[in-house]
């Protein structure tokens, strides 16, 4: 196949091809802006020692609210749109307890060298739901689920039209860091079990921020909230009024894992 | 140049967290940068080596977050038995092995970057660069999981092969095993990306 190799083994087509690749590639001026807001709220949050959920909402709320007033001052939008939700927040979330790389503990026993079938896992998996998802681990009380005779009809409480094509009014800090305000509180009686304030809390926020840029996360925990009501029909329908703008890739994938499946 | 190259000179690093070991008779002053110095200096690069170890595009985001954090949890026990760069290198792969089995276990490799349109689309990438990248990460896909770790790691990273046996936590010669049957495979498939007039 190759006829030539260099000293190091790769041919020459090979090795041009891995040079023209080096350095390509990362993240996105959006993505990266994204990522910082959420790593830096996590770690500082952590770094706040939180022991306690009502404890790490408090304080998340404020960092969040830091975090919207500089992404949004400085990148706009679509960052803070793609901000997942700092690990401390949800005392569901697992601590990643993840085993620290054995090269820097000498003095732990190293594991045979060979075969290395599966090095040490994460001892959890440092999977993107517990950041993603709002769902509680557990919910304290059911919510009487709604009859028949009393289920709702399936009234999107938005529409498209709702929805201005930019989202650069209504940005203002204040706005935001009432936004983000509302947003923490939504999350926290999500995580609390209470649902039905989650859903109260969020579309009071929706509807006083019409073109909030945490429209979508509000809409999020909207969709969350009715399915943990067991109201999928409603939540199907929110979900479908929202617009392309607000379909989000973590919007999506929030989505996607609710009850309404898409 | 290299990820996480600044690494390699601690002295470049802000030294507002320092942490004294103590290993018997001898004291180690290891200055380690702050967080946030850590994070900014390699942030790109962390993703870029995830991205070269087969994480699927879209979750990226999520590992690249999962690196620093743990990165974060584990900082202040850093005690400078390995490079900074080494051992931030050795939570990427950790994690980036673990998504990919998750991968695996919802069979959603059809997601990869290799076969899905890129969802970024900053102006400034150049198509064809993007192009040559995803070119890269198609062939890389196509090698077995522990001879492209070893791969990526020698010839994007830079690690030397001892380098690579101490992060893989294996032997050496199991790593040259291993970087020599990647290379060859990767020649193969550039070859064969060459005739079908792809590279």
């Amino acid at each position: 196949m190759h006829s030539q190799t260099s000293s190091d083994g790769l041919s020459p087509r090979a090795r041009a091809l891995i040079d023209g690749a080096k350095g390509q590639g990362g993240p996105t001026t959006a993505q990266r802006t994204a990522l910082t807001a959420a790593v830096m709220t996590s770690t500082a949050s952590t770094a706040a020692g939180l022991a306690s959920a009502a404890s790490s909402a408090s304080v998340a709320k404020l960092v969040i609210a830091g975090v919207v007033a500089t992404v949004v001052g400085a990148s706009g939008t679509a960052a803070i749109l793609e901000l997942r939700r700092p690990a401390p927040i949800l005392p569901s979330a697992p601590v990643r307890q993840v085993e620290p790389p054995r090269l820097v503990t000498p003095s732990a026993p190293r594991p045979p060298p060979e075969p290395v079938a599966e090095p040490p896992a994460l001892t959890v998996a440092p999977t993107p739901s517990p950041r993603m998802e709002i769902a509680p681990p557990t919910r304290p009380a059911a919510q009487p689920l709604p009859t028949a005779s009393e289920a709702p009809t399936p009234t999107p409480e938005i529409a498209p039209a709702e929805v201005p094509p930019s989202r650069t009014r209504g940005t203002s800090s204040d706005s935001s860091a009432a936004e983000v305000t509302a947003l923490a509180d939504a999350l926290e009686a999500l995580e609390a079990g209470d649902a039905q304030a989650a859903l109260d809390t969020a579309r009071t926020a929706r509807r006083a921020f019409p073109t909030g840029v945490l429209r979508p996360e509000l809409l999020v925990i909207e969709i969350e909230a009715l399915c943990k009501l067991d109201r999928p029909t409603e939540a199907k329908a929110v979900a479908d009024a929202m617009t392309s703008s607000e379909r989000t890739p973590l919007v999506i994938e929030k989505l996607r894992r609710s009850c309404v499946g898409h | 140049m290299h990820g996480f190259e600044h690494l390699r000179v601690l002295s470049l690093v802000s030294p507002t967290v320092a942490a004294q070991n103590l290993l018997g008779a001898a004291t180690t002053l290891v200055a380690l940068p702050d967080f946030d110095t850590l994070y900014h200096s390699n942030v790109e690069a962390v993703w870029r080596f995830l991205e070269r170890l087969g994480v699927p595009t879209r979750h990226l985001e999520d590992a690249t977050q999962d690196t620093f954090l743990v990165a974060h949890r584990q900082l202040a026990g850093f005690r400078g038995e390995a490079t900074l760069r080494t051992w931030l290198h050795a939570i990427a792969i950790k994690v980036a092995k673990d998504y990919r089995r998750r991968e695996r276990r919802k069979g959603g490799w059809e997601e990869l970057t290799v076969t899905t349109p890129d969802p970024r689309s900053d102006p400034h990438d150049s198509a064809s660069r993007r192009e040559e990248l995803d070119l890269v990460l198609g062939l890389l896909e196509q090698l077995e999981e522990q001879q492209r770790t070893v791969f990526v790691l020698v010839e994007f990273e830079g690690f030397t092969s001892p380098e690579v046996a101490e992060l893989t936590q294996t032997n050496v010669n199991t790593v040259s095993t291993r970087l020599r049957a990647a290379r060859h495979r990767f020649n193969e498939l550039a070859e064969a990306a060459s005739v079908r007039g792809v590279a």
